[in-house]
């Protein structure tokens, strides 16, 4: 089974989606399709997130009366959808099948353009095929999608296609695209230069193209731009169009002293933004610098084409203007970020570069170069990072003594945020205010000499406090030991284990009911929900009794105090909670009353409350933790939620219309209430008051990061740290380089070359054979760095083990391994040796007291001495080993396309044997040894079990074969729990984090594996993609039930649901 | 099979090898496979996101710069075709 989740990692494209004058923002993850609100309305979390299965390969918005999104997938068919804001769902429009599934080079789906106001839509494959669909209304305003009409040329590789913006004329496409017929047949290679000619626009390459406004408006002469579009080049921008003169400008370079020429720079994303009479472009180019480009026209002609420097931000896979002034940035390899506009850019200082200034807009020759055009990259100046998202601030102060209760309250009921603290101590209560700072105040009328048990804002601005000697001023004989309220409702619970029921009148006087309703048993808990919105009353009372049961009781007028249902439980309840939450999976439209009951033993329940005849139902049990439960309830996302506290803490709440139970990685508290201040809007109090807030609720992990300075290539855990190798490609510091231009006395601009490295990378980029690379022990408590050792003189690590002579091998470009002693219990390392190999050690693993090493395609034993001395050899293999694993005296070695072999040491003859292999060959990417089976992720995304059946035989059989969609670098078997089953966790490269965990007993196959086949004919996927042939996408899936299918069973209709 | 017969099929392979790119036949050049080879590899590189971005982290380019060069490639990705031996 398999479990998955994506980080913030984007893959794909973006478009705008607007419901009633919002936006939302869908984004593509490679396997996901995801909506994200506009920051603007507070929220940033992902509103939705659907797994497709199938690969997104294009994705296009366009507007006919209202937003549809236009999908191109793996699945070799066009989809159209439409987005609920409502349901927050997708609807799936349309799905036209024009050609076979699987990536496939003359398959449409790699690219989409569309026609703004046609509209009409092209979509088109790697090579010859391009299809155009028309969009229309029928009468009864239902989108229709007309058949297809072919735009095939044959021996064309497209590069990239566009619709062009002729307003309501005839739909026009543009396409880049090369012709490969004639240099196929030619071998001087003329025809091959010829067809890069016509590709080039006569001297450089191009890669993308971006539409230009056009047309005119029905209601006025005036033209919205010139149409046409821009040609994004190598180092150049065109602007081209049908019957009209070109405008040509090169895209700046940073003026950087260690700059590169002959490193060209192509424009990696961009987005054009329009508004009333005005539009501007803004462009990236692979460094992350922004580019604004505009075009001044006058009707149809244009004047001059115009481009200067805009902000440095992370590289992006798209690009994304919202109306609201914000800039979505969906970052390549980073997390995703909102950078609100400060201005546009306009009256700045900044150059601005034009063709007006060469001859015929820079196309009078057009072989000969353009001068070069510089600027200055700065930090940012017209966006600014918004930040404030990730907010996670918490105090915590030491109290006098400790309280066993607290409550956050505020004054009247229209008051946005809490203004008081109540803390309840065994024999006082304290009460705070809430302002810039939190400090005791005294004269608020609470009882401060007894413990409160419960306080609540009632009517329009009263308070209400419950100790044990009364309400406010009801004193009675007897204690009270309980209490439950809400804004119109009072109950306590008395010591004679008696009931006593108040409600606010019309004038907001606390009337207590004439009867008080006798128990027979001592109360525990007591809870009543929140009174419904336009109602006066919540109808039910829930009592948990000494006597193991919990009494659901009626406070109707009619039938005030009458026992309505009866629970009987396992142990006594220590706390009660009713609450009214949205669970889709039990009805999609209004929210389902919960019974949530907390048991002395530590043990959940979880019933439904009908609400018309009061009937508890669906019974659902869980064990928290070792102490009586507490439940609390908490305002998360401005709806309902509840904390249930006991050795652990768990929060309850709803995410994405769907039910979640979590527990909480903190310590465990005593006591907890919301919180709400203008600073945190919202938070948990906790006992020691801590104040914290649940930042990211759809993230199903908790994760902490590290900035590393180079991509990390491996890691592991040893003793108390983590040891990193981190290494990168094009990478170099650039120190030598520099020193050598000061020494000539030339001028260095030291603010340029002190940017910072995060966002700025380090341009200019070394030549390939470059590398940059570092070793970083970390200390994974504190998640800091404890050591930083810099790899020098151009090696880069790829490899690193811990072997038992204390030695540890990082890896290097040229073939050394260097040998490290460990200093001060861990925390450092010291260089003992280096030496020298023939090839690169890409693997590197601890045998036995020695090392083991793959070295390029032989497998060596080396042993520690002056140097590291070469012992044993066996050089058979066909391809470079990437990954080794032991298990005893084997060596399970994998190789780079050839799968895994199994390898035994024979000590006596001190020889490496091969005795089995794969009969398949793979790209192994990560190996984990199971027992006598190996788990192989391999490049294309694919998880298989292996296993060596018995002694004899020298084939391994594959028992398990998997398709998850993303490139799996590690996998391995750990035990979630300590003392729990084993599973196998693997990551992917799209920040895939995923589990497989074996099934026990034959009846759960059979259970899960018939759920899976009927959830496959329910389900269908979002984007037209069969689910079992996404899951063998190579080869068909074995032994293994997809757990992101089953997990939609939550999503279905109650009448599929009960269906199935 | 008559030679009217044949005449008629191999207008149809004709036919299917013009409409389907990339598909072999009993005469392929050795060239001429390693080039389709390529060229669908290449494509394939372009179309998943996971290995675009694996090929860019390795070379320490971004996405954008792959995606071109690769594309770039399948113009001519095993070089100019070889001299025909007749001529």
């Amino acid at each position: 089974m398999n479990e998955m989740r994506e980080s913030p990692e984007n893959v794909g494209i973006w478009a705008i989606f607007t419901g009633v004058r919002q936006q939302e923002i869908i984004t593509s993850h490679g396997t996901r399709l995801d909506v994200r609100p506009d920051p603007q309305t507070g929220k940033v979390a992902t509103i939705l997130s659907t797994d497709v299965f199938g690969s997104i390969r294009s994705l296009a918005a366009f507007r006919l009366t209202k937003d549809y999104a236009i999908v191109g997938s793996d699945s070799g068919r066009i989809i159209i959808l439409d987005y609920d804001p409502k349901t927050s769902s997708f609807v799936k429009l349309h799905q036209e099948t024009l050609g076979k599934s699987g990536e496939r080079r003359i398959v449409p789906g790699q690219y989409l353009a569309v026609d703004p106001k046609g509209p009409s839509v092209m979509i088109s494959a790697m090579e010859k095929s391009k299809l155009v669909y028309i969009l229309n209304r029928d009468a009864a305003a239902n989108l229709t999608i007309s058949s297809p009409l072919e735009a095939h040329k044959n021996g064309a590789i497209i590069h990239h296609i566009v619709g062009l913006d002729v307003g309501f004329e005839n739909p026009t496409f543009a396409a880049l695209e090369v012709d490969y017929t004639e240099s196929d047949q030619d071998p001087t290679g003329e025809a091959f230069k010829n067809a890069e000619k016509m590709l080039t626009m006569n001297w450089i390459l191009a890669n993308l193209l971006l539409q230009v406004p056009g047309g005119q408006l029905a209601s006025s002469d005036r033209f919205d731009g010139p149409s046409g579009v821009l040609v994004c080049c190598e180092d150049h921008i065109i602007y081209r169009h049908m019957d009209a003169p070109q405008h040509h400008v090169l895209i700046p370079r940073r003026k950087h002293p260690l700059d590169n020429r002959d490193r060209g720079m192509v424009i990696v994303s961009a987005v054009m933004h329009k508004t009333k009479g005005a539009f501007f472009f803004l462009v990236q180019n692979e460094d992350g610098d922004l580019f604004k480009v505009t075009i001044e026209h006058e009707d149809e002609e244009v004047k001059s084409l115009k481009i200067k420097y805009f902000d440095t931000v992370p590289v992006a896979s798209s690009l994304c203007i919202l109306k609201s002034g914000f800039l979505f940035v969906a970052s390549e390899f980073l997390n995703d970020y909102f950078y609100p506009f400060q201005k546009l850019g306009d009256d700045d200082e900044e150059p601005e570069f034009s063709p007006t200034s060469y001859r015929s807009f820079g196309m009078a020759d057009p072989t000969a170069p353009l001068p070069n055009e510089y600027f200055r990259p700065r930090p940012l100046e017209i966006l600014h990072l918004l930040t404030s998202l990730n907010l996670e601030e918490s105090v915590s102060s030491d109290l006098p003594g400790i309280p066993n209760a607290v409550w956050t309250t505020k004054k009247r009921e229209d008051d946005a945020y809490d203004s008081y603290i109540i803390l309840s101590f065994v024999n006082g209560t304290l009460v705070l205010s809430i302002g810039e700072t939190i400090e005791e105040v005294r004269d608020t009328g609470f009882l401060s000499s007894a413990r409160t048990l419960a306080v609540q804002q009632i009517g329009t601005d009263a308070l209400l406090q419950v100790h044990p000697e009364g309400i406010r001023h009801s004193p009675s004989g007897k204690t009270i030991v309980n209490a439950a309220t809400n804004k119109r409702q009072v109950v306590v619970a008395l010591s004679s284990a008696e009931l006593v029921y108040f409600e606010l009148d019309q004038e907001g006087q606390l009337n207590e009911y004439q009867d008080r309703k006798a128990m027979g048993s001592t109360v525990l808990a007591l809870s009543i929900a929140e009174v419904p919105e336009g109602r006066q009353r919540t109808p039910f009372l829930a009592v948990g009794c000494e006597d193991r049961t919990v009494r659901v009781i009626s406070l109707d007028p009619e039938s005030t105090l009458e026992t309505i249902s009866l629970q009987a439980l396992t142990a006594p309840p220590s706390s009660i909670y009713i609450a009214e939450m949205l669970d889709a999976s039990i009805n999609k439209s209004q929210p389902t009353l919960f019974v949530n009951i907390g048991l002395q033993n530590g043990v959940l329940l979880r019933t439904v409350l009908d609400p018309t005849n009061g009937q508890l139902t669906d019974t659902r049990t869980r064990f928290l933790g070792t102490r009586p439960v507490k439940l609390i309830h908490v305002q998360i996302q401005r709806s309902p939620a509840f904390l249930a506290l006991s050795s652990r803490s768990w929060l309850n709440y709803t995410h994405q219309n769907l039910m979640y139970f979590k527990p909480l990685i903190f310590e465990s508290f005593d006591f907890a209430w919301s919180f709400s201040a203008e600073l945190s809007p919202e938070g948990i109090t906790g006992s020691t008051l801590r104040i914290f807030q649940i930042p990211k609720l759809g993230t199903q992990l908790k994760q902490d990061s590290i900035p590393l300075s180079y991509t990390p290539r491996k890691f592991i855990a040893h003793g108390n740290y983590f040891y990193m190798v981190e290494g990168d490609h094009r990478e170099d510091a650039g120190e030598k380089k520099l020193a050598e231009l000061r020494q000539q006395g030339k001028k260095i601009d030291q603010e340029v070359i002190d940017l910072p490295v995060e966002v700025f990378g380090r341009p200019p980029k070394a030549p390939a054979g470059t590398w940059g690379s570092a070793i970083r022990v970390i200390d994974p408590v504190k998640a800091e760095t404890v050591a930083y050792i810099p790899l020098d003189s151009n090696e880069a690590a790829f490899s690193l083990a811990v072997v038992p002579f204390l030695v540890r091998g990082g890896e290097l470009h040229l073939g050394f391994l260097r040998t490290y002693k460990f200093t001060d219990e861990g925390r450092g390392l010291e260089l003992l040796h280096k030496t020298e190999t023939d090839d690169v050690p890409l693997a590197l693993l601890a045998f036995q007291g020695r090392l083991v090493a793959g070295v390029g395609k032989a497998l060596r034993i080396y042993d520690i001495g002056k140097k590291l001395l070469r012992k044993v050899e066996n050089k058979i293999f066909a391809s470079p080993i990437i990954t080794l694993n032991t298990q005893g005296s084997r060596i399970i070695v994998g190789e780079m396309p050839e799968s895994v072999s199994f390898v035994a040491y024979k000590a006596p003859e001190n020889r490496l044997l091969v005795f089995a292999d794969d009969s398949q060959s793979r790209w192994v990417s990560a190996v984990a040894i199971v027992d006598y089976t190996v788990a192989i992720g391999d490049r294309f995304g694919n998880i298989i079990v292996n296993r060596l059946d018995t002694k004899e035989s020298d084939q391994t059989k594959m028992v398990a074969h998997f398709h998850v969609g993303d490139l799996i670098p590690s996998i391995r078997k750990v035990a979630m729990v300590a003392g729990g089953r084993e599973i196998l966790l693997y990551t992917g490269l799209h920040g895939t984090v995923g589990i497989l965990v074996p099934f026990v007993s034959k009846e759960d196959v059979d259970f899960i594996s018939t759920l899976e086949q009927h959830l496959r004919t329910e389900q269908s996927s979002l984007v037209g993609r069969d689910q079992l042939s996404w899951r063998g996408y190579y080869t068909p899936v074995k032994a293994v039930v997809d757990g992101d299918l089953c997990e939609t069973f939550a999503r279905l209709p109650g009448s599929k649901k009960s269906a199935i | 099979m008559s030679s009217e017969l044949r005449y008629t099929a191999n207008t149809q392979l004709e036919h299917l090898h013009a409409r389907y790119t990339g598909t072999g036949h009993a005469d392929l050049t050795k060239y001429d496979w390693l080039t389709h080879q390529h060229r669908d590899t290449l494509s394939s590189i372009v179309g998943h996101p996971t290995l675009t971005a694996y090929l860019a982290i390795a070379d320490g380019a971004c996405t954008g710069r792959v995606k071109y060069e690769m594309t770039e490639k399948m113009l001519q990705p095993c070089g100019p075709p070889p001299k025909k031996d007749d001529d």
